[in-house]
């Protein structure tokens, strides 16, 4: 071992410059993958974060909501529309008018019985006018109690101005979103006047502002006391949404299908709730990931390059070792070890280098604040920083670099010595 | 020319000699030209379908109802220690006025040379009710047949656009404002405006541009519908315009507010963060696209300094023969260039094959902002013009060193030392 291993440590010095150049290789593959990887998992680190400060793991409704169903009877007139043939359109069903849950506490024990389930909350949710100085905006009302709200969700560490426990003592106090706020030119104090289903005009206090990076969210939500929110949203003493919070968010799909076995009402977890996000997200992470890949790749075929040089360089070595008695295997691992250590050079190299690059990137500010359109508003681009990522890195870098030696270091292993040495002499 | 040739003859002479790691390099080339191919067919296909929709959707230029200057004359909130958002809080002292004046001004702007068409709207939010479903609207009151020339509105309609010129009390929807309410054409819907004005609105046809923000909360209503349920009686709040060139939206709408006196708005201007994004965005992945091309000019390197090593003696015996040192260099910078174009050769055509592939490929998940099935892949030539370009920089470039290098080479030193 100690010959092979002296052997290969020779070859990769005795070409400094080639070296050099296939380490640089593997050392802009491992900075690139793991860039990517921290900023494809900072992402969606940042998105579910986000998402999960805004609604619950778990959203319990009486009947579906038919957004987004292919079957829906906006599809199907689509459908119709498109073809000239048919102009017959069909009386679609009212919507149904029984979305109250009259008996929340009954509901939210059964819900509770469901394992994985740590907190349930009602809630009431739905749209009304609010108005400041002559400017009204239709915002979506969520009406909750908020003691319950806060174990039900990280509610308390997203309002960012003022004091969520105010809702509790002010029955007229609402938390606005902090972009629907500024729209409206709002701050803490002020009042604002809420047109109710009935069309009676309450005022409300703002207690609070709130941001939870979500742009849609922070651009068009209110919170408010349940009561208030039931007399606003006119549904009397009963209740639209339950919250739920499971033991376990990445679970909240099959939980969400226990609720919906064990009580009959419709349960969508927060991932079915921002399902069109988080596929962009994967393809956009899939895509970067690809490309990330073929950087590898064409360190691989670096490294491959240089082993082949080599073997065809040192051919009269190869022969005089294996006259000497080395065996097949050995040459073959001197290659092999000599692909490894370039990997391991360009790996360290790399590694310290991504750290620096994940930790400066995570300083750059970033133009997604407050953009339509954009999945998450931050002010800097949010890197994941975890050991994970730097393994991965790691780990693909050896493969590849072993991959890449293998073909050249088996070639290397079948060479005759009789012929090198023979062609040598001649 | 009888250099030039010689310096191929010698080049490919070199190349063909070392089969095996030549293409391994020539590989590397490849991926990296197909990748960029591929990447840039795929985001500038996105960007390019997405600035089309946004211009034949959205109006050029947007001029407002609200005075040019008077939002900077604002009074600015009194700063409250710890606050986050005080210098930007300005209150209105109450609701903007809109337009009176909008037939006066319309004729006004569309004498401005570069203004094509101009239509007066009124714009505001209001709530849509279909049973007990509510859903928040952006509520746009139009002229049908003046809208169409301003954005392309009737290629947009799925159904009859004349039926809300005939019926006053028509609306059409955006596609999933209509799904979310769950209401179809046919059926009636209750519009209440700000001040409390409701109307019973029949949807006549519904709306799709393809950018989603928009079908998902637009409807459009006739002029003076919108102008009673936004309260906006005699007034616009708003005038749409087209210009001839959307490139020179920015300098027309100067013109505009020099003109009206009122504040205007090119669509760079009113998209000007999200294009910031989408610069952003193609950074980031040039970036990584870059890293994969320099590794392949690492490569071209790493072949072309083994080969100036390999060839000492006969870079020797060729300046003895009386081949100049650029000669030589020459040598060996074509070698890189012969590699680039082969490996550009071979990455743009399977670039080309996959990018055809792609177009026909489902996306996962409706996207988040536009709302077309598939990849929208672009097939212009400066898409593979700009990969083989940036391909054959980069191995020129590797090329350089082992050349001069190369060419340094003593012809003397070299032969006296060979045995």
């Amino acid at each position: 071992m100690g010959i092979v291993f002296s052997i290969a440590v020779r070859y990769l010095f005795g070409r400094v410059r080639q070296s050099l150049l296939t380490v640089g290789g593997i050392v802009i593959g491992v900075l690139a993958l793991t860039v990517i990887q921290a900023m494809m998992g900072g992402f969606r680190a940042n998105f579910v974060d986000s998402m999960l400060g805004a609604s619950p793991h778990i959203t319990v409704r009486r009947k579906s909501i038919q957004a987004f169903d292919p079957a829906s009877p906006t599809r199907d007139a689509l459908r119709r529309l498109q073809d000239p043939f048919i102009v017959q359109l069909s009386r679609p069903p009212l919507p149904d008018e029984e979305e109250e849950i009259r008996s929340p506490s009954t509901v939210e024990e059964a819900i509770r019985q469901v394992p994985g389930v740590t907190v349930t909350a009602p809630m009431v949710g739905g749209q009304v006018l609010f108005g400041f100085s002559g400017n009204w905006e239709p915002v979506s009302l969520n009406g909750i109690l908020p003691s319950r709200q806060a174990r039900l969700l990280d509610f308390a560490s997203k309002v960012i101005e003022g004091n969520p426990e105010d809702l509790e003592r002010n029955q007229s106090g609402v938390i606005l979103g902090r972009i629907l706020a500024e729209r409206m030119r709002v701050g803490v104090g002020d009042r604002v006047t809420a047109r109710a289903e009935d069309g009676a005009l309450t005022s409300l206090r703002i207690v609070g502002l709130y941001a939870s990076g979500i742009y849609d969210v922070d651009n068009s939500t209110a919170y408010v006391n349940l009561r208030r929110g039931q007399s606003l949203l006119g549904l009397g003493s009963t209740v639209n949404t339950i919250g739920v919070r499971t033991t376990d968010y990445e679970a909240a799909d099959e939980t969400a299908r226990r609720i919906e076995y064990a009580i009959g009402m419709e349960a969508e977890s927060w991932m079915e709730a921002s399902a069109n996000n988080l596929g962009l997200l994967r393809m956009i992470t899939t895509v970067m990931y690809l490309v990330t890949f073929f950087t590898m790749t064409v360190a691989g075929f670096g490294i491959a390059g240089n082993l082949v040089t080599t073997v065809s360089e040192k051919t009269f070595d190869i022969g005089v070792l294996k006259a000497m008695g080395m065996k097949s295997r050995e040459i073959s691992l001197v290659f092999l070890t000599l692909a490894l250590l370039m990997v391991i050079i360009g790996l360290g190299l790399g590694l310290v280098l991504s750290y620096f690059a994940v930790e400066g990137i995570s300083r750059i500010p970033s133009a997604s604040r407050e953009v339509p359109g954009a999945i998450v508003s931050s002010s800097t681009f949010p890197m994941m920083k975890s050991t994970s990522m730097y393994v991965i890195s790691a780990g693909f870098a050896l493969v590849i670099g072993m991959a890449a030696g293998f073909s050249p270091a088996v070639r290397a292993a079948r060479l005759e010595p009789l012929n090198i040495i023979r062609n040598a002499a001649g | 020319m009888k250099g030039l040739r010689f310096t191929l003859f010698v080049a490919l002479r070199h190349i063909r000699m070392r089969v095996r790691s030549t293409l391994l390099i020539l590989l590397g080339v490849s991926l990296g030209v197909f990748v960029m191919v591929v990447m840039q067919s795929m985001m500038f296909g996105f960007q390019a379908e997405f600035m089309r929709i946004l211009l034949t959707t959205t109006p050029s230029i947007l001029v407002k109802g609200r005075e040019r200057g008077t939002i900077s004359e604002g009074r600015i909130y009194t700063s409250r220690p710890g606050t986050l958002y005080d210098q930007t809080r300005l209150k209105p002292i109450e609701k903007e006025e809109g337009i009176r004046a909008y037939r006066t001004l319309s004729r006004e702007i569309e004498a401005i040379p570069g203004v094509q068409a101009v239509a007066p709207i009124v714009q505001g939010r209001a709530i849509l009710r279909y049973g007990t479903r509510d859903r928040g609207a952006n509520v746009i009151g139009v002229d049908a047949p003046d809208y169409d020339r301003v954005v392309e509105f009737r290629s947009k309609v799925i159904g009859d656009v004349d039926e809300l010129i005939r019926r006053r009390d028509g609306v059409i929807l955006g596609v999933f404002l209509a799904e979310e309410l769950g209401a179809v054409p046919g059926t009636r819907i209750r519009m209440i405006g700000v001040e409390g004005q409701e109307a019973d609105l029949r949807i006549v046809a519904l709306f799709r541009s393809g950018i989603t923000a928009i079908d998902k909360t637009y409807a459009f209503v006739n002029l003076p519908m919108g102008q009673s349920i936004l309260d906006y009686p005699t007034a616009a709040t708003g005038i749409a315009v087209k210009v001839s060139d959307p490139d020179r939206a920015t300098p027309i709408a100067r013109r505009v507010e020099f003109v009206t006196g009122l504040e205007s708005q090119s669509w760079q201007e009113i998209n000007a963060v999200f294009f910031g994004i989408m610069r952003q965005q193609n950074v980031i992945t040039f970036g990584a696209v870059a890293m994969t091309i320099l590794v392949a000019g690492f490569g071209v390197a790493n072949g072309l300094v083994t080969v100036v090593l390999e060839k000492r003696r006969d870079i020797g015996i060729l300046r003895s023969l009386g081949v100049t040192a650029r000669g030589v260099a020459a040598i060996f910078t074509v070698e890189g260039i012969i590699i680039g174009i082969l490996g550009a050769i071979v990455g743009v055509a399977l670039g080309a094959v996959w990018v055809d592939i792609m177009d026909d490929l489902p996306i996962g998940g409706r996207g988040g902002l536009s709302t077309s099935d598939t990849f929208l892949m672009l097939r212009e030539p400066a898409v593979y013009i700009r990969s083989i370009v940036f391909a054959l920089i980069v191995s020129t470039a590797a090329s350089l060193a082992p050349a001069l290098r190369a060419a340094k080479y003593d012809p003397v030193e070299i032969i006296r030392t060979a045995k």
